[in-house]
């Protein structure tokens, strides 16, 4: 006899009662659990702190330079947790600060942006490869993670992530007056150029180019450097008999210094001036090879970074009592950058990512006298995140400087040069446009930037 | 034409310094049939030591050049007396061991000196000749490199202690019976195989710099050289070595620089497809 047949009517439906009454239950803890979860999460680490974390090499490539950003962004942090830390809702929070071993790849900073991410660290600031960040692009939103961004590239800084605070100048900003300043003032008419192969090395390739082949000069000898490579003797060869007279070098560190080094010896010599892009700064001039092969190298770098004040002295003399270098281009991407979040923490009183990077342009309109790299304010796009508006200035490294003294780079004579706009007009349709989109103009020239300024 | 001809020079200038890389790795493939993994991070460390004496001790550049061939060579025969010694005959434990000192040695050069490019002053000077440009330090390289492969190979063909060691790598247990020292001898090879790469290293500054990355470049290069040229084989490393700086130097010249990478690569998949023993690796006795 089967169990079914004994089951009458009135069992029967005593059963679905009590299944229907348990699947309630059950499906309203499981509801209850779930909707705790997706509450809001308070943004604060473990130990009560907020965690402003720093992602950049440790290993790998570009450690030396690398080591004056991680200690802006700590000194920054230091100085607001010397001053009370932030506050908010009458409550004041310390920063802590975790560093990440970026490895100058995309997996090394993956790996320590998940690490951050697991330690309820909301904040980053960093990512020197090409490679890292845009591994990180798209993870930081779902993650409610704020990421502090200075490396220039189309397709890394320009695409879609509304919580991404880009701290730089845009290539495309700096390359039309680097060409516009070999061309009018050097009389340059034939460069060779060496560059990265990656978004960024392409981005500050064609934001020069244009420029230059307008205003009536050539690109006559463009070439590749690869990450491993340390023969540039062909490339060199090349350039030489198209008779190059100016070598735009768009890489810095080590392999820079080696390009430097063998187009000295290569045939292109001091007569032919060194346009500069990427890490370049005192680190490089320490040894009297590197003074030698690249004094007077042309290049652009934020204002403070010509400059030198009591406030540069103490930080440069701190950044080498720990670090036995001296102040870089670098150190000037960590340290204000990493104050106008925190800043913006206050600001918004909130440590919501969403709320903090919306305060991002008052923080900047209100305080920028308190900044050393002067910003004129900061851009808010609809889905692309923050864009701080910074003036650069173009100078000449004097390798003969005392760096514990006084600046490394000097600004050219021309006032065009000086503190000019490194951001792109606000109507510049790249702040909303697919960076695969072929129709708009992504490295304009001199003239239509101009045109777009007004 | 020029520019042929100039490319045709960069190519074996080029050539003699990666046969001046690779000697010390052919010798410890021929003799101990060794594939030392931290060949490129001995080679780094013998360049800064050489850097460092330079620069706090103020010595002249011989001296700095004995200074790394002696760091680099102690620093072999340790590897040899703690290391190799007790992994012959296991290839793995063999590897890993190099591959460890390696990962020690780069890692504790970018901690203890930083990872910015390091100079040693050496004549700077370009020659021209007939429109040719001519780096003095490229063509002093290269003679060191004829010179110190030319004295290698009559150390180890015609000398005595090359009879020993050539009897040592046919056989060790009968180079032991007859009496021979093996332990002593292969302290001794690996010692002055790893003293010729810090002795590279020195040379190759003023072309290349200096930083614990080159570790990397100067072991794949070592490699290449060897496979091309037939493990063990000293004229296999000059012609291996000549050989790869003509493709590479050709390939950077005259292709897209995105597609120039490859070519010597592809040379040498070709080179391990049809020849695997390398151009000279079967043909003549090993070392």
């Amino acid at each position: 006899m089967s169990h079914f047949e004994d089951l009458s009517r009135r069992r029967f439906l005593t059963s679905g009662a009590q299944a229907i009454a348990g699947v309630s239950v059950i499906g309203g803890l499981g509801g209850w659990a779930f909707e705790a979860q997706a509450a809001p999460p308070d943004f604060l680490m473990a130990s009560g702190k907020i965690g402003f974390g720093t992602i950049l090499p440790l290993s790998g490539g570009f450690t030396v330079v690398s080591q004056p950003w991680i200690h802006a962004i700590k000194y920054a942090i230091d100085e607001q947790n010397a001053s009370g830390g932030i506050k908010i809702k009458g409550k004041a929070y310390q920063v802590e600060n975790p560093v990440g071993d970026e490895q100058y790849s995309a997996q090394g900073g993956l790996t320590a942006f998940h690490r951050l991410a697991a330690d309820k660290v909301h904040y980053s600031g960093g990512y020197v490869s090409v490679e890292a960040p845009a591994a990180v692009q798209g993870i930081n939103e779902q993650e409610d993670h704020l990421i502090v961004l200075g490396i220039t590239g189309k397709d890394l800084c320009l695409t879609r992530n509304k919580l991404r605070f880009y701290e730089y100048a845009l290539a495309q900003a700096t390359g039309p007056y680097m060409a516009d300043y070999a061309y009018s003032v050097l009389g340059k008419r034939r460069v060779g150029s060496i560059e990265l192969a990656n978004t960024w090395g392409e981005d500050f390739y064609f934001s020069f180019a244009n420029t230059f082949e307008k205003l009536g000069g050539k690109m006559v000898a463009r070439s590749y450097l690869q990450p491993n490579q340390s023969d540039f003797s062909s490339q060199i060869s090349d350039m030489v008999a198209k008779n190059v007279d100016a070598l735009y070098i768009i890489m810095g560190d080590g392999p820079a210094s080696a390009v430097a080094l063998q187009a000295r010896s290569g045939g292109l010599g001091t007569d032919i001036p060194i346009l500069a892009q990427g890490a370049w700064g005192p680190e490089m001039y320490l040894d009297a090879q590197g003074k030698a092969t690249m004094d007077g190298a042309i290049y652009p770098g934020v204002v403070a970074y010509t400059q030198w004040s009591d406030k540069h002295q103490k930080l440069n003399d701190k950044l080498y009592k720990d670090t036995k270098l001296y102040l870089n281009n670098w150190f000037w991407h960590g340290y204000d950058s990493t104050k106008i979040v925190l800043w913006a923490m206050e600001q918004a009183q909130s440590l919501d990512p969403k709320e903090v990077i919306a305060a991002i342009p008052t923080v900047v309109e209100k305080r920028s006298g308190e900044l050393m790299i002067k910003p004129s304010g900061a851009i808010a796009t609809k889905d692309k995140g923050v864009y701080l508006k910074i003036p650069m200035t173009i100078g000449r490294f004097n390798a003969k400087a005392d760096f514990a003294k006084e600046p490394a780079l000097v600004a050219v004579r021309e006032a065009k040069y000086q503190g000019f706009p490194g951001w792109m007009p606000e109507s510049w349709p790249g702040y909303t446009a697919n960076p695969s989109d072929k129709a708009i103009d992504w490295y304009p020239t001199m003239d239509a930037l101009t045109a777009m300024r007004g | 034409m020029q520019l042929f001809l100039q490319q045709s020079v960069n190519g074996l200038l080029l050539g003699g310094m990666f046969a001046l890389i690779s000697i010390g790795l052919s010798l410890m493939f021929g003799i101990m049939k060794v594939a030392n993994f931290a060949y490129g991070a001995l080679y780094m460390l013998g360049g800064y030591a050489a850097f460092w004496a330079s620069n706090l001790l103020g010595v002249p550049n011989w001296v700095a050049i004995l200074v790394a061939f002696a760091a680099a060579f102690m620093m072999g025969a340790l590897m040899e007396g703690l290391g190799f010694a007790k992994f012959r005959g296991n290839e793995e434990a063999t590897l890993i061991f190099g591959l460890g000192v390696a990962l020690i040695a780069r890692g504790g050069a970018v901690l203890a000196w930083g990872s910015q490019s390091r100079f040693i002053p050496f004549s700077f000077n370009t020659y021209r000749i007939g429109g040719l440009v001519l780096p003095a330090a490229r063509i002093w390289a290269c003679v060191a490199s004829l010179a110190i492969v030319a004295g290698v190979y009559f150390v180890v063909n015609r000398t005595a202690w090359g009879r020993i060691i050539r009897a040592v790598s046919d056989n060790a247990e009968r180079a032991r019976l007859v009496g021979f020292n093996t332990r002593l001898h292969y302290l001794l090879t690996a010692g002055l195989a790893t003293g010729l790469a810090g002795t590279a290293s020195v040379l190759l500054i003023p072309v290349f710099s200096l930083s614990p990355a080159v570790d990397d470049s100067a072991l794949y290069t070592a490699m290449a050289v060897v496979i091309l040229g037939g493990l063990g084989s000293i004229p296999g490393c000059i012609v291996g070595g000549l050989v790869l700086g003509i493709v590479t130097a050709f390939a950077f010249g005259y292709l897209p620089s995105p597609i120039a990478p490859a070519i010597p690569l592809l040379l040498l998949i070709l080179t391990l497809a049809f020849k695997p023993d390398g151009l000279f690796g079967s043909a003549e006795r090993a070392v």
